[in-house]
């Protein structure tokens, strides 16, 4: 299990007294993932990444991070300062690029403009550029920080399907270069396509999504199913375009079994349990099937079954409960 | 009227000494009063706009109201003080072109330093909370504001430049009007019409425009390139 990169304890915040807009006992957010955290307008995202990133102070509780990580947020209109984009690079970054000479580093600026897709446009002045290039300026900005976690508010916004396309790839570059990335974002499908967890703020209140989010893609479609790759195995899901790339699950849809069951459901896969986790009226059940997955079961089921760490079980779930992003 | 008018435009065309010497006199002192009121009061501005002290609403509502204040009453208050029997009655400063950069200096000093306060408490929160996020503090923080709005400081330095170009009872009370010397363009505008003498009032009020539409267009220009 990957251990945590941000830790919030007991924290409140309000705007004013009487409207409290975050109250969260406990939330932790898993070092070098995407975690997402949905929800409506005023639910409190954007005020909970601001605690996280440090620009708003909490009336209480408490945020730690590991070996004291450095944070970045990126607003969902980033500001961009007068000048070009290399001089907004500059600017911004004039602590983080210096190399041996004393001077930001150009060639390094180069690397990642160019990355960023603009290679050619280094010298363009800010105000020429569309919502979609100014974030891809402000992720430039965050790539060249160096930062250990990234947040990353409403992404999406304002953003046409091709830099929604750009804008992942530039997320997930992230994540592969071991960043933490935290996204608010009311875009549920844009959420799960990336996200390894999914947080939901209700009423100020954050809420865990027992989902299983599998990455991969379609392999094949015959007859009845599509073939969704993940893990080196292959899920039966309902016919999908092949530009599908996340399936969803429900951990409250995976049926653990210790014998093979004659049923509807399509997927059958032989896993070991390798984390028992207890939840409030639930145990949370991690098995590593080739891909991980997660199963969310009572305590009767567990001690009936006789469940430890290291059991071999059958994981079990329908076609249908398989939603693909 | 059109005669006069025209008249008026003959005595610019033909290069009047006069005329050209009083609208010297007002550009010049103008500047030098713009120039004293910008070295004190951008700094003032800039320190009260970046400052959190609980007094700076009591200052802000002092600022406005002296923004309104007629000239002629700042004219007054440091005639009190230039007179043979005010404070600085010694000086002998009362009737020179001194004593006219001395009352501009302090007509236009609450406006440009109100309108530098308010141009840095507006900035876009979405700045801060970049340059917080980005771990910029303290005084490079506060440089990197004032880079974004520099174009809305000439701004102010410009509305103060107008105000006192424009202005006449703080030139006519300290100044006195006197001719070759501290006749400026809205005091001789003033005496000329006041003996009848349309022309050079007209003409001088041509002056007045076209240094005004200058500054205008100027900003503009500096405005729309910086944007």
């Amino acid at each position: 299990m990957k251990h945590k990169s941000i830790i919030i304890k007991q924290l409140h915040f309000s705007y004013t007294p009487q409207e409290p807009v975050l109250a969260i006992s406990k939330m932790q957010i898993s070092s070098g993932s995407v975690t997402a955290i949905l929800g409506g307008n005023g639910t409190g995202k954007t005020t909970l990444l601001k605690l996280i990133g440090g620009i708003l102070d909490s009336d209480s509780g408490c945020i730690t991070f590991n070996h004291n990580e450095r944070t970045l947020y990126v607003h969902q209109n980033p500001y961009m300062l007068k000048g070009t984009i290399e001089q907004n690079i500059r600017l911004l970054l004039k602590d983080s690029l210096h190399s041996s000479e004393g001077n930001p580093d150009p060639v390094r600026i180069k690397n990642v403009l160019n990355r960023m897709g603009f290679d050619d446009y280094a010298h363009r002045q800010v105000h020429k550029l569309s919502g979609g290039e100014k974030k891809r300026v402000a992720i430039a900005c965050a790539l060249l920080a160096d930062r250990d976690i990234v947040l990353l508010d409403e992404p999406t916004a304002h953003l046409d399907d091709q830099s929604i396309l750009q804008l992942e790839e530039l997320i997930k570059e992230l994540r592969n270069s071991g960043k933490t990335v935290v996204l608010a974002t009311h875009d549920q499908s844009f959420a799960y396509r990336l996200a390894n967890e999914v947080w939901q703020l209700e009423n100020g209140v954050p809420v865990m999504f027992d989902y299983n989010y599998l990455h991969g893609n379609i392999s094949s479609t015959d007859e009845y199913f599509s073939y969704f790759s993940c893990g080196g195995v292959e899920l039966k899901v309902v016919p999908a375009r092949e530009s599908v790339n996340t399936a969803v699950i429900d951990s409250k849809d995976i049926i653990i079994s210790r014998h093979p069951i004659d049923s509807s459901a399509q997927n059958t896969h032989t896993g070991v349990v390798t984390l028992i986790e207890e939840r409030e009226n639930t145990v949370l059940l991690e098995v590593d099937c080739g891909f991980t997955i997660r199963s969310s079961i009572t305590r009767r089921s567990v001690d009936t079954l006789e469940i430890e760490r290291g059991t071999e079980v059958y994981v079990i779930f329908k076609t249908s409960a398989v939603r693909l992003y | 009227m059109d005669s006069a008018f025209i008249r008026a435009l003959k005595l610019l065309i033909s290069l009047d000494h006069e005329i050209y010497q009083i609208v010297s006199v007002s550009v010049r002192l103008a500047l030098t009063s713009t120039l004293f009121a910008s070295i004190l009061s951008i700094p003032a501005g800039i320190l009260l706009g970046f400052s959190r002290s609980r007094f700076l609403r009591g200052i802000k509502i002092i600022l406005n109201s002296l923004m309104a204040i007629p000239t002629v009453v700042v004219g007054l208050f440091v005639y009190s003080l230039l007179s043979r029997t005010g404070m600085f009655g010694s000086m002998g400063l009362l009737f020179t072109r001194t004593a006219v950069i001395i009352g501009q200096t302090l007509l236009i000093f609450p406006i440009i330093t109100s309108m530098v306060l308010s141009v840095i408490q507006s900035v876009d929160p979405v700045l801060k909370e970049t340059l917080t996020s980005y771990g910029i503090k303290g005084s490079r923080k506060n440089l990197i504001i004032l880079r974004e709005v520099k174009t809305q400081i000439l701004l102010a330095i410009a509305a103060g430049f107008g105000r006192v170009i424009g202005e006449v009872g703080v030139s006519m009370m300290l100044g006195g009007n006197i001719r070759w010397y501290t006749r400026t363009i809205t005091t001789s505008i003033a005496l000329e019409t006041s003996k009848g003498n349309f022309e050079q009032g007209l003409a001088l009020g041509i002056v007045l425009l076209i240094i005004s539409l200058g500054i205008n267009l100027i900003l503009n220009v500096s405005v729309k390139h910086e944007a």
